[in-house]
């Protein structure tokens, strides 16, 4: 009796094991965690797989792009990754290892609606939002909130700032500061490292702990330098105490990659990931929701979220975008010159 | 070295292999989770490949990259000058400390004890963080100062290596208090009868013969604080508002900002191999004292 029941409940549980097989694959996807991972499964995911009920999207918030890439580094070999959303410049570094597979038009469609700059290294790492540096302003302590990057150096800020350099905030910092002073950022950052130092005796903290939002939220300052999605977020969450003040002389987006992981045992349910991913209808959906600045050409946005995400019209005209495999040359020599040329003396 | 020396002749074959078995346990982990981390650490050191990995060419790059930087050898040398300021205040703050509840007879000595020793219950970043409160330019200080008008600006006592100095001296304080109370075993107030009986002042006594008595539970509190505070790195980071560059926080950054994973690792067996030199010539020096 116990036999039988036994043997049939194996049965059971075989066959019900070979039909969860045949109707889903798990596709592990690792990406940034806290309020994008929250909106990234609600609005890119769970859309995914109401359209394909064959695929079940696993995601793995990870702390940041460095702990990623460590681990992707360990599981070359075997990955259980399939997809790796990372910062462009980690994802540049990656591709030096041969850490992702190259994506073609043919499986992945939606790639001829990206612009040039957007499909790095040979498609192998493609940008699909892009997060602005913001300058972050306590609504209750600063009545005329900036509207330049130059008004950071305003002697009233004395020791009310922080500028959390020491990392790409730094490296998208340089190139915004250099065109204020009308130099290209690929012949000399001299000019942007002058333009830093004038603003950074300013600075009462390079390292903001625990982090660029809480200090605005707390009052320890007035003024601090970070990315608008999460302003954004905390601008409607957290009582409006944290404004969000795009300067005029627009700016640069922390750009986020999309990426195959090579040897991925799941390569086709992870491409038709990615196309859903990269498609206009996603990425104007994110947009709306997180304030992550769209890649897709096709995407159309509402002045009102543009606004949010880029500033006001002319700070839109002024968006720039960088040719970033060029910037993973000078990525950690910038941020030496950062930290030697700027932080080291103030 | 003669206590346990003794005992140890004693030891038979069957013994021996008891013994053998009973270490295997730790060493085995000790071997897993020490050794070869660190075996790993300094071949990632000479690595050709910028992620570290095992295979692949050997290269001395980092070591020079590290060693012939006029930059490393000033974090070096703040790191250096961070330990020793570290080390000094956080002994003499607890001395009369450690003293005091040596030579206390009240039978509130192991509850002092225990309340000395208690801030090791909170972890070290919590402690930052209220130390952070206590010395920011809002902070309790500066809040007092400006509301009896002694100043207007805030005066600038964090975000910067007084903020760190004063963060790490206290939270590192338990542990050479620690320290100093197994250190002062030769203590003895017989002596100091004996020398203030013979006519000695009470000044006299303690240089004489508590001082010197002391001495080494007093240099192995400093060196542990020292030990300590030169790896430390989450205090400087956050206590030092960035302007604090020991070699904890450039391996940190060169690790997980700029991702240059060798340089970190090779900076790591500088920072490792440095120190333990100033450890071994202290030791030595110490048992110079002792002898």
């Amino acid at each position: 009796m116990t036999k039988r029941l036994s043997l049939s409940l194996l049965a059971l549980l075989a066959a019900s094991g070979a039909a969860h097989a045949q109707d889903k694959t798990p596709l592990n996807v690792v990406g940034f965690s806290g309020v994008f991972a929250e909106n990234y499964e609600k609005f890119i995911i769970a859309p995914f797989e109401a359209a394909h009920p064959d695929i079940d999207v696993i995601y793995q918030p990870s702390k940041n792009s460095a702990e990623t890439l460590a681990l992707l580094t360990l599981q070359r070999s075997d990955p259980t990754v399939d997809v790796a959303l990372i910062d462009v410049s980690v994802a540049i570094k990656a591709n030096g290892e041969g850490l992702f597979a190259t994506l073609d038009e043919a499986s992945v469609p939606n790639l001829a609606d990206q612009p040039d700059w957007a499909r790095i290294d040979g498609d192998k790492s493609i940008a699909f939002s892009q997060d602005n540096l913001t300058i972050l302003y306590n609504t209750e302590t600063v009545s005329e909130p900036p509207t330049s990057w130059t008004d950071l150096a305003d002697p009233k800020y004395k020791g009310k700032i922080a500028a959390k350099l020491a990392d790409t905030r730094g490296v998208i910092l340089i190139p915004i500061l250099n065109k204020i002073a009308g130099a290209d950022y690929k012949d000399s950052i001299d000019p942007a490292i002058e333009l830093m130092n004038q603003f950074a005796p300013n600075v009462s903290t390079w390292e903001p702990a625990p982090d660029c939002y809480a200090v605005v939220q707390s009052g320890e300052v007035d003024l601090s330098i970070c990315w608008n999605g999460r302003s954004q977020y905390l601008h409607d969450t957290q009582g409006g105490i944290i404004g969000v003040s795009a300067p005029k002389e627009g700016s640069i987006g922390q750009t986020n990659t999309i990426n195959l992981v090579e040897g991925s045992a799941h390569a086709d349910a992870a491409k038709a990931f990615i196309n859903y991913a990269l498609s206009a209808e996603a990425q104007a959906t994110f947009a709306e929701q997180s304030f992550y600045g769209p890649v897709n050409s096709k995407v159309e946005l509402s002045p009102e979220i543009a606004e949010r995400i880029y500033g006001s019209p002319e700070a839109q005209a002024a968006q720039m975008s960088l040719d970033w495999p060029w910037i993973a040359t000078v990525y950690s020599e910038w941020i030496q010159r950062i930290n030697r040329e700027v932080i080291a003396f103030n | 070295m003669s206590a346990t020396g003794a005992p140890a002749q004693q030891i038979t074959g069957s013994n021996r292999f008891m013994l053998l078995i009973l270490l295997v346990p730790g060493l085995l982990a000790l071997m897993t989770t020490f050794l070869l981390p660190m075996i790993w650490l300094a071949r990632a050191s000479f690595s050709t490949s910028s992620m570290a990995a095992f295979g692949g060419g050997m290269t001395l790059e980092h070591y020079h990259a590290a060693l012939t930087d006029p930059f490393y050898w000033k974090v070096a040398m703040n790191t250096l000058s961070l330990g020793v300021t570290v080390s000094f205040f956080a002994v003499i703050l607890s001395y009369p400390i450690a003293l005091f509840l040596t030579r206390s007879t009240s039978r509130w000595r192991g509850v002092l004890t225990a309340l000395a020793v208690a801030p090791l219950l909170t972890s070290a970043v919590v402690r930052t963080y209220g130390w952070m409160v206590i010395l920011g330019d809002r902070g309790v200080i500066n809040g007092t100062l400006q509301a009896l008008s002694l100043t207007t600006d805030p005066v600038r006592l964090s975000n910067n290596t007084f903020g760190a100095t004063v963060a790490l001296v206290e939270i590192l304080m338990p542990y050479s208090i620690l320290a100093m109370l197994a250190g002062f075993g030769r203590l003895n107030p017989q002596l100091e009868e004996a020398a203030s009986m013979l006519g000695a002042s009470k000044l006299r006594v303690f240089w004489r013969i508590i001082l010197p008595l002391s001495l080494p539970g007093i240099l192995t509190g400093a060196l542990l604080v020292f030990v300590l505070a030169i790896s430390a790195f989450v205090t400087p980071r956050l206590m030092g508002g960035g302007r604090v560059f020991v070699l904890g926080t450039e391996v940190f950054q060169e690790a997980t900002v700029t991702l240059n994973w060798p340089l970190a690792a090779a900076l790591s067996v500088v920072l490792l191999a440095l120190f333990s030199s100033v450890i071994v010539i202290y030791q030595r020096a110490l048992r110079r004292l002792e002898a």
